[in-house]
């Protein structure tokens, strides 16, 4: 610093005599996005060595020679030439400029880098280009936006966090991507997205091997805002969405519950009924225990509804039987939701500090639904004796969710997380012609409760459900989820290329969460229920990381190494009551009837590690890297619990070696290998015996059905990958590029074995599953005129393909998952991994189907095609014109099978709007095959000749079931996911207080534009990646988005 | 500046050791779960499927003594691969678990605080036994020589039912030889550690499989039989041997669970039964079937599809026998008593079989509590009841269907041996079957995970699709 000043000195000695000449300019040099004032921009006078550079409020001041024209260049904005002609103030607003601000990126260690010295793929995202509609989830805003990461997402309808896999399956069963804040490990849903100053995807493992174990499926870090010295600021940035259900199916308005189109009509008996029951003789009655839909013709003919057999007004009404074609939409709410954030900073040269608060009321479109969460942080940084610098960050998440409804089959479910009884009911088992306000009115006035599915007019108890409005309104749960992470650090910089950094890391969690069956309900023998859980987890890291940065004249050398304790307890506390609640209304497990089911774990793991990193550089030019990481896990047998793995990768800037031109504005390619060892999850290595129900003062026990190992051995991925980054026409193009191989081996899996040997599954270290892939990220700014109108595009693809090489000897099949009647999702050796194996209708050779009787038949245990798509990525487009910005986000999937259970069963229970309708002979499908209904399947009989058999259309569908080829779609898909369009207002009417203010219309998953399983499925939104078993409808949301800087 | 580099290194450097990387010490003991094993918490354990081995609705639904009455499925055959995995990575596993640990040196002295080793292998081996028949009775070969060897055997192959019978009936003979007078045996929850009944299971379970290759091989039964009888036998109901529902949720009666906990009652009394025990003013009707809304005994439509009934307006099984804490049968007198009658009209034995079969028919109306000399005596006087001579074998089957009413696997067993009761099989089948199954199709993890064995087993026992026959179902 000193020796600077010195140079400045001489500097302005020198430029002395000069001064005579020249003028004094002044102005303000701020950020076009938010009018922020930008401090640290280099002004330069072009021509001269003469500059400057913006103090703490933007501001600056300058001694100019006459004509002179000045150069603002400041990292990540666009440089701006301006002549200063006669002008004695010249602000400035600089644009700026995505593609440069991605050029320093956050990688391992949680160590900013220049991206050019990087040999591993490393995609980052701003802010801006992430947070387009206020999601209020960060994993969820990815969806599109990095080549090679896949968001699996889940409805908003039960406030669902999504997964992510990034460069596909890295391990056999998938593998979830370890996540970083500032350097602590944590969950990316409990981050504030409006804390998020940078996301940066670390794909490869050469990327990733200083993360130790966990980054085997890639890292994600995150960097969030923090004070800028010079700079105080206060930001608001509030949206107000309006959120509704996305899509439903198309269901039939034709006909309503039952299972035959014959009215069925009450039938006196004096000997049951009451007297007075004796009018209601031949009154047309329905089967009110189906909750199908292959019932009587909606013709508008009085009836007896379920409703006029139960208490009230309408007991004894007769109503019309007609068509309710909205009453399943009707059902769902349309909220408003809220989501606030209030961020204070500032920052000095010894001292700054940041403190954010968000608070966000996401209220579901499912009635009586809510979520509401509060994040609190600050991130403070400390300068002493100008050598010692102590660092605070601190993020708290409360998340508080109030009956969240499950999704999955039917009315599953259980205690803790409720039943499905909207959806599964809706889309899978109904009656048709219901009224939305027959179903509202769930409760009699006496306290039991009502439903449409009874098992007569003498039994009002529900069969298979109670009202969706009991389960919503009685059937409660409620989630509190209070998370704290963060940090304390302390950095000493013994010289200007040599520091200490000694961090203290904490993630915890505590997470309490109760469900209740109300008495008297379908669930639980009708006595009620209760159950709750609790967890608290804990993460400690400690680290302490040597970090050497100097160049030798045309070498430099970036070096760290060091060691982390990483310490891992979680406990878990579960109770459930048995048999019912002793006190109707009495929700504790006191009231449990009989001794109730409790669960009480521990599980605690550590790992010890020692890493260096040394990368070294010639001239700026060409680099090369080399990691070396050394892990010690605890869940390893203590024979094998040590493992090393290396890493290197090396980059050369081939544009730099050429001849400046106009075409290629950058140029590099690189490439590396890797390895990452992978360990196993606590007690895997030890037999131990399971503890069961005890049957009356008997106390049971078994052999677990997953068999533990004690020679258990690491398991290692070992990742190479190759790349080039191009630049054109002064990075108006753009684009990198990353070919990649993973070979993931010896990985401890849970392997399904024979159950006859005893053990479904046994620890093992298996198979060799290869991973290849393509990946492509395109950028291109192909408007930017002189009258402020701006076109960026961001478009990323990526294609992955795993297969499984190998398994174990003997082995041939891994099992990933199973569903209805036998359909498989297995990673089997020869086939590429995801392999649906299931029914498959019988065909000749030519691909005619062959029928028996009319119907499909089908064979057992055929492959169905692979889960992977062919290809994925997303298209962000960025469209600026003056103050008006446009961010429009879309993403797609293209190929790759999946399992609809909704579609199956929408058909199956006669709902789905394929049920209704002519055949071609122009009669009803439904009608009776005698008269001219029915179906007729486009096949062959056995002997070859077509067939001419019609089916009935129930019986069609019956024989369907399960029929898994039928039910299996492509994934394909293109989605809108992300609109955003906003103004900033002109600084000149915003007055002295306020800095900025930005208006904007933002919209959240406002169209599906092709879906190629259709029917109400939104399988970027499944439960799972091959199947959804009765999803929540997706949620979209329209609103405005308000941002304020003062 | 020098001396704070000092520090900071020796910092470091304390920070690594402190870790002492490679020694966790206890971390990865699990506190969750016991480390010790429990034989007679095992032995609990085990037992609790013996119900659950009885009351598989399935066979019970192919016997036509229960139909579907909402979701006409299994009375359609709509099922064809059946998982037998829970049993062996289940109960069989941990019986042959406590054999180990009482034969094992270094954990026999352990185990005998249970009950004397010798016992406990004992009631392991019958029990043992007895899962294993009731899986190759359903689905023929099966895994059993190479099974439960854990990580030594990852792909058992299957074995021969013939040779599986051969050992069941070795494994009965020896483990009833094997009880010694030590100590009882702790956590039998089925017979309390009698070893008098114990040998009185075991002895008819050996007589029940030795009829069961009346067709395939008499020779081998006859002699099997006749030396289970002399063994001894149940002698009266007193000897029944059942399995105890508790009136809690944790152990309810299935029939309950499924009729009142869940509300869903998916099965009733098939018609076919309800219109059997009608014709011939069967007193055990109520005791086995309940009225509909109506006040009316009414089988559901055996395997009609659609329906049109409800639930209430069919028979569903007697209240008295789906208590939340009703007994199931496993073996009974009446059975072992039309067992004798049988043997002895096939002349395996010198016993008379009217005498047998009418003893039987009155072992039976006194378990289900409803023997009167009056209704005893006026429904034997019937002409389709009275013993024939010449129709003796359906005569005695018939009764076996009544006496096995809701315990499907045996029910079944005894129909695809005998051919009686003869039944129409369900209209409108699934998968294509004209017949009524005669056996269930292997689990999808044998083709998955065990494809050579699987492939092996059915080049030899044919085609593994539900009507293929096991080998003692000659035809």
């Amino acid at each position: 610093m000193r020796r600077l000043l010195i140079v400045q000195l001489l500097l302005c000695m020198l430029s002395l005599p000069l001064l005579a000449q020249d003028r004094a300019i002044s102005g303000r040099v701020t950020s076009s996005e938010d009018g922020s004032a930008l401090p640290g921009v280099n002004i330069s006078v072009k021509g001269t060595t003469r500059g400057t550079s913006s103090d703490a409020n933007g501001q600056y001041r300058l001694n100019v020679p006459a004509g002179a024209r000045l150069v603002f260049s400041f990292i990540g904005f666009t440089t701006q030439e301006v002549a200063v002609g006669n002008q004695s103030v010249v602000d400035v607003r600089l644009v700026s400029d995505a593609s440069q601000l991605e050029e320093v990126v956050v990688t391992a260690l949680n160590i900013g880098r220049d991206k050019r010295s990087l040999g591993s793929s490393v995609q980052a995202i701003s802010q801006e280009k992430l947070n387009i509609a206020r999601d209020p989830n960060v994993a969820n805003a990815l969806a599109g936006k990095i080549a090679g990461v896949q968001v699996l997402g889940q409805s908003g309808a039960k406030f669902g966090s999504p997964s992510i896999r990034i460069r596909g399956v890295n391990t056999l069963s998938g593998g979830d991507p370890l996540y970083v804040v500032d350097g602590t490990p944590t969950d990316i849903n409990q981050v504030n997205m409006d804390d998020v100053e940078q996301l940066t995807v670390l794909k490869g493992p050469a990327a990733t091997a200083l993360y130790g174990n966990r980054a085997a499926g890639g890292v994600i870090v995150i960097t969030t805002k923090r004070a800028k010295a010079g700079d105080t600021r206060l930001d608001i940035n509030h949206s107000t969405t309006l959120d509704m259900v996305g899509m439903l199916p198309k269901y039939q308005n034709e006909y309503g519950g039952g299972y035959s189109q014959d009215w069925d009509t009450f039938q006196f008996n004096p000997a049951i009924h009451p007297a007075a029951w004796q009018a209601f003789n031949g009154q047309k009655i329905l089967d009110y225990s189906a909750d199908e839909s292959w019932g009587p013709r909606l013709d508008g003919s009085p009836h007896r509804s379920a409703a006029s057999w139960q208490q009230g007004p309408e007991f004894g009404q007769l109503t019309p039987f007609s068509p309710q074609p909205n009453n399943v939409r009707d059902f769902f709410e349309k909220p408003v939701s809220n989501n606030t954030n209030i961020a204070f900073s500032r920052g000095t040269e010894d001292f700054q500090s940041r403190i954010s608060y968000t608070h966000i009321i996401n209220n579901g479109i499912i009635p009586n639904s809510r979520q509401t969460r509060d994040f609190v942080s600050t991130k403070n940084s400390l300068t002493f004796a100008r050598n010692l610098t102590a660092n605070l960050n601190f993020n708290y998440t409360s998340t508080r969710g109030v009956n969240v409804p499950a999704d999955d089959y039917g009315s599953s479910g259980g205690l803790l997380n409720g039943f499905n009884q909207t959806v599964g009911s809706f889309n899978q088992w109904f009656q048709r012609q219901l009224r939305i306000e027959d179903l509202r009115n769930y409760k009699n006035p006496d306290g039991t409760f009502r439903s449409w599915n009874i098992g007569g007019p003498l039994d009002p108890k529900p069969k298979y459900w109670d009202s969706p409005y009991t389960q919503v309104y009685e059937n409660t749960n409620e989630r509190r989820d209070n998370r704290l992470f963060g940090d304390l650090g302390l950095n000493y910089k013994f010289t200007d290329f040599l520091s200490l950094n000694l961090v203290a890391r904490r993630d915890q969690r505590q997470y309490a969460q109760e469900g209740r069956i109300a008495y008297g309900t379908l669930n639980e023998a009708g006595r009620g229920g209760f159950a709750n859980f609790v967890q608290n987890a804990v993460e400690n890291n400690y680290e302490a990381i040597a970090s050497f940065n100097k160049t030798f004249d045309k070498i430099s050398v970036v070096a760290n190494g060091g060691g982390n304790i990483r310490y891992n307890r979680v406990n878990n506390f579960g109770q459930q009551t048995v048999g019912g609640l002793t006190t109707p209304g009495f929700f504790n497990i006191a009231a449990s009837k009989d001794r109730p089911n409790v669960t009480n774990q521990l599980f605690e793991r550590r790992v010890n590690s020692l890493f260096g990193n040394v990368s070294l550089g010639y001239n700026n030019i060409a680099f090369i890297e080399a990691s070396i990481r050394n892990d010690w896990s605890s869940t390893l047998p203590k024979a094998n619990n040590s493992y090393l793995y290396p890493a290197i990768s090396g980059s050369l800037i081939f544009s730099d070696l050429l001849p400046q031109n106009n075409v290629l504005t950058y140029g590099k390619i690189r490439g590396g290998y890797a390895q990452v060892g992978t360990d196993v999850g606590p007690y895997q290595t030890a037999l131990t015996y399971l503890t069961g129900n005890p049957y009356q003062s008997s106390p049971t026990q078994y052999l677990p059905t997953l068999l533990p190992n004690e020679n258990l051995k690491p398991g290692l991925t070992s990742s190479y990958e190759g790349g080039i980054d191009l630049k054109f026409l002064n990075n108006r193009l753009g684009l990198e590029f990353t070919a990649y191989r993973n070979d993931n081996k010896n990985q401890i899996i849970p392997l399904p074995v024979a159950p006859t040997s005893g053990y479904s599954n046994a620890y093992i270290n298996a198979g060799l599953i290869r991973t290849t892939g393509l990946e492509l990220h395109l950028y291109a700014n192909p408007v930017r005129s002189a009258d402020g109108f701006n076109w960026d595009i961001d478009l990323n693809v990526d294609r992955s393909r795993s297969k499984v090489v190998e398994l174990s000897p003997g082995l041939t099949n891994y099992q990933l998952g199973s569903t209805w009647r036998g359909l498989t999702i297995n990673a089997r050796e020869g086939e590429d991994w995801g392999l649906f194996v299931g029914r498959k209708i019988r065909r000749n050779d030519a691909g005619v189907p062959v029928l028996l009787n009319g119907q499909y038949q089908y064979d057992l245990n055929q492959p169905l095609g692979s889960v992977l798509p062919q290809f994925k990525g997303g298209l962000l487009n960025t469209l600026t014109y003056k103050n008006l910005t446009m961010r429009v986000n879309t993403d797609f999937i293209v190929g790759g099978k999946f399992f609809s259970v909704t579609r199956m069963f929408n058909a199956y229970s006669g709902l789905g709007a394929e049920t209704v309708g002519n055949n071609e002979l122009g009669k009803p499908k439904r009608d009776p095959v005698a008269n001219g209904g029915g179906l007729l399947i486009d096949g062959v009989n056995a002997d070859g000749t077509p067939n001419t058999n019609r089916v009935e259309t129930q019986d069609f569908y019956a024989n369907l079931f399960a029929l898994h080829e039928y039910w299996m779609y492509d994934q394909t898909f293109v989605k809108l996911r992300e609109v955003y369009l906003g103004y900033t207002l002109p600084r000149r009417i915003l007055g002295n207080r306020v800095k900025s203010a930005t208006v904007a219309f933002i919209a959240r998953n406002p169209l599906l534009i092709y879906n190629a399983v259709g029917g109400g499925v939104d399988i970027s939104e499944a439960e799972s990646f091959w199947t959804e078993g009765g999803q929540l409808p997706p949620v979209r949301s329209f609103g405005i988005n308000l941002r304020l800087g003062f | 500046m020098k001396k704070l580099v000092h520090k900071s290194l020796v910092l470091a450097g304390l920070l690594m050791a402190a870790t002492a990387c490679n020694d966790f010490g206890d971390m990865n003991v699990s506190p969750n779960n016991p480390a010790n094993p429990n034989t007679a918490s095992l032995l609990t354990g085990a037992m609790r499927n013996v119900g659950t081995a009885v009351t598989n609705i399935v066979p019970a639904l192919y016997v036509q003594q229960f139909g579907d009455v909402t979701y006409i499925e299994e009375s359609r055959y709509r099922t064809v691969n059946f998982d037998y995995n829970t049993w062996y990575a289940g109960p069989l596993n941990n019986l042959q678990y406590i054999i180990d640990l009482n034969t094992n040196p270094e954990t026999k002295v352990a185990a005998a605080a249970n009950g004397s080793n010798n016992n406990q292998i004992a009631i392991a081996r019958i029990l043992k036994a007895y899962y294993f028949q009731s899986l190759t009775d359903r689905w023929g070969d099966i895994p059993y020589s190479e099974a439960l060897k854990g990580n030594k055997n990852f792909t058992p192959k299957f074995d021969k039912q013939q040779d599986i019978y051969n050992d069941l009936f070795k494994e009965w003979k020896e483990a009833v030889a094997q009880f010694d007078g030590g100590a009882t045996v702790q956590g039998d929850i089925l017979l309390g550690g009698n070893v008098a009944r114990w040998k009185k299971f075991a002895n008819s379970l050996r007589a029940i499989a030795a009829l069961r290759l009346s067709k395939v091989d008499p020779a081998k039964g006859k002699a099997e039989f006749a030396a289970a009888l002399a063994d001894g036998v149940l002698t009266s109901n007193a000897d029944n041997v059942t399995y105890r529902y508790l009136a809690e949720a944790n152990n309810e009666h299935p029939l309950y669970n499924n009729y009142i906990t869940t509300n869903r009652k998916d099965y009733a009394v098939s018609n076919t039964f309800v219109d059997y025990l009608k014709k011939t003013s069967d007193p055990r009707l109520p005791a086995l079937a309940e009225k509909n809304i109506n006040g009316d005994y009414v089988g559901v439509p055996y395997a009609v599809f659609p329906v049109a009934w409800t639930a209430q307006g069919v028979s569903l099984a007697a209240s008295t026998l789906r208590q939340q804490n009703s007994p199931v049968n496993v073996v009974t007198y009446a059975q072992i008593l039309l067992a004798r009658a049988e043997a002895a009209k096939l002349g395996w034995t010198a016993e008379d079989p009217k005498k047998l079969y009418e003893e039987a028919i009155k072992a039976s109306m006194e378990m289900y509590g409803v023997y009167t000399e009056a209704a005893y005596a006026a429904y034997l006087a019937q002409p389709d009841i009275a013993y024939n001579d010449a129709k003796a074998i359906e005569q005695i089957a018939m009764q076996r269907w009544i006496v096995l009413f809701y315990n499907g696997n045996e029910a079944w067993a005894e129909w695809r041996r005998t051919g009686f009761p003869v039944l129409t099989p369900a209209k409108n089948p699934f998968n294509n079957l004209t017949d009524v199954p005669r056996r269930l199709a292997y689990p999808t993890t044998e083709s998955t995970l065990n494809l050579n064995n699987y492939n092996e087993v059915i080049a030899r026992q044919g085609a593994d699709v539900l009507s293929t026959r096991v080998w003692w179902d000659k035809q």
